[in-house]
């Protein structure tokens, strides 16, 4: 199988990783570079737990070849927090409003609502269900998940979960 | 999988200098969301892949000489949030706004979308009824325009050559002032593939319908106009009458199937519901 060496930006640091041909963006991310919080789920596009954002907007990773994005800026759910032991806003939000149940979807929907918030500050309910159409969550039957995105978005709405 | 040879050029000049380099076999990819799906059906991997994603001049959408051009490469999302086809081909913006996911709409591109030649392929009815001219250019270099209505031939089979590459599509601007609408039925309300979908533009004026173009999608093996229903609403007012005979006419048109989506009459009666809505909409 052909071979080739190829260098990605993820989370602002530089990977020199030899790829087979036509190998998918989310194998080298999940395999390779054991960056495992980009999910395989069903290869096809169509449920967004393979979400990353390639130079600010989120894209599905299975169905997207590596080489088609070397040289762009990834950013995987391990690349979102400021700095070691902090959370983004997103995270702090989908903890306390328990938008996370087994996890699966967890990455990509903090993916897409972070692409959301910095293109539109104040989303309505409407313009976030409309962000997060294409990630598809088995657990929580969206609401939270909702509530969570509105959090980040407006501090002040308060916490649900919390006793 | 055996050897596969990447291209990816960035300009149109690095792209004319592969041409009469690339392999017999390759292919043109962009977004992939159709290509990676169905290679994972099992559909044969071709010998060269040429990735026209990156490429420039492909990715622009401008207005030149009272005609709109639109590049191969240009996404969903690039459609949705462009000034020029808001403005002027707002129909356009809608079946963009229509397909998969804003995931898929960031990838997804026109030219993947009618070279992939689904029935269902949502900027196919939007294209035919502007009117629009396919660009091609192949391996051997040659350029040719082709009427999007004479590029879809039968199930998935079109006028490009094997060696040929769409760079782009072109249409007369839409005169201001006249109504247009994309309609689409999916199985659900978000990130569906259609059972059903239809674009319709109409110059009326009172209630008169001085000229309409009416396609369908998913209604037959091919993306289509509906010239009898054409041909019933030119010229005539809008009453009662009017939309019993479009509706009657559309049935000569369509030819749908049964499928997972949705049966032959479902369609039939769907395709007769949307067309009747959109044109007392439009005459409204
Ligand atoms: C989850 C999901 C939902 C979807 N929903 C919809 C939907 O609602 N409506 C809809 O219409 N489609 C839908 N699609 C299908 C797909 O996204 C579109 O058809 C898209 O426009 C294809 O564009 P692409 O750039 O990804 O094409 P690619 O996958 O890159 O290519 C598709 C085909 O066209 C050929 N091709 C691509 N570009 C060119 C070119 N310039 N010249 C010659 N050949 C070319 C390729 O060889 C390939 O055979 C969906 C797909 C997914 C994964």
């Amino acid at each position: 199988m052909n071979k080739q060496h190829i260098t990605l930006n993820i989370n602002r640091e530089e990977y020199d990783v030899v790829v087979t041909d036509n190998e998918l963006l989310s194998n080298v991310i999940h395999d390779t570079l054991g960056l495992t919080g980009t999910k395989y789920g069903c290869g096809t596009g169509e449920c967004g737990a393979c979400t990353v954002l390639v130079n600010g907007d989120p894209v599905l990773a299975c169905i997207t070849l590596v080489t088609a994005v070397a040289g762009a800026e990834i950013i995987t759910i391990e690349g979102v927090a400021p700095a070691p032991g902090k959370l983004d806003p997103i995270q702090d939000a989908f903890l306390e409003q328990a938008a996370v149940q087994c996890g699966f979807c967890t990455p990509g929907m903090i993916l897409v609502a972070k692409d959301l918030l910095v293109r539109n500050p104040h989303p309505t309910e409407e313009e976030i269900r409309e962000t997060i159409r294409g990630n598809i969550c088995r657990c929580t039957g969206y609401t939270s998940i909702i509530r969570a995105i509105q959090q980040a978005a407006d501090p002040t709405i308060c916490c649900q979960s919390k006793p | 999988m055996s050897e596969v040879k990447y291209f990816r050029p960035r300009s149109y000049s690095e792209f004319t200098d592969l041409l009469g380099q690339l392999p017999t076999g390759f292919k043109t990819v962009a977004g992939t969301t159709d290509f990676i799906p169905a290679a994972r059906r099992g559909a044969p991997y071709p010998t060269a892949l040429l990735d026209i994603s990156k490429l420039n001049e492909f990715q622009e959408i401008k207005e030149e000489g009272g005609r709109i051009l639109i590049g191969a490469a240009v996404t969903m999302a690039d459609l949705l949030e462009s000034d020029l086809i808001i403005e002027k081909c707002s129909v356009l913006a809608s079946a963009a706004k229509s397909l998969g996911s804003p995931l898929t709409r960031n990838r997804a591109t026109i030219g993947g979308n009618i070279a992939n030649a689904s029935p269902s392929a949502d900027t196919a009815p939007v294209l035919l009824t502007l009117d629009a001219d396919v660009h091609l250019i192949s391996n051997d270099g040659l350029t040719r325009q082709v009427p999007l209505t004479s590029f879809f031939k039968g199930y998935k089979i079109t006028e490009r050559g094997n060696d040929e590459i769409i760079t782009g599509f072109s249409f007369t601007t839409p005169q201001s002032g006249i109504w247009s609408r994309f309609a689409k039925v999916g199985q659900r309300s978000g990130a569906a593939i259609s059972v059903a979908n239809m674009s319709v533009i109409i110059d009326r004026e009172d209630n008169i319908c001085h000229d309409i173009a009416v396609a369908f999608g998913a209604v037959a093996p091919v993306p289509l106009r509906a010239v009898s229903v054409e041909k019933a609403a030119k010229g005539k007012p809008f009453d009662n009458q009017f939309i019993t005979d479009c509706c009657e006419a559309v049935q000569a048109d369509i030819s749908p199937i049964s499928d997972i989506r949705g049966s032959a009459d479902y369609r039939r009666h769907v395709a007769a519901n949307i067309l009747a809505r959109a044109l007392t909409d439009a005459f409204a």
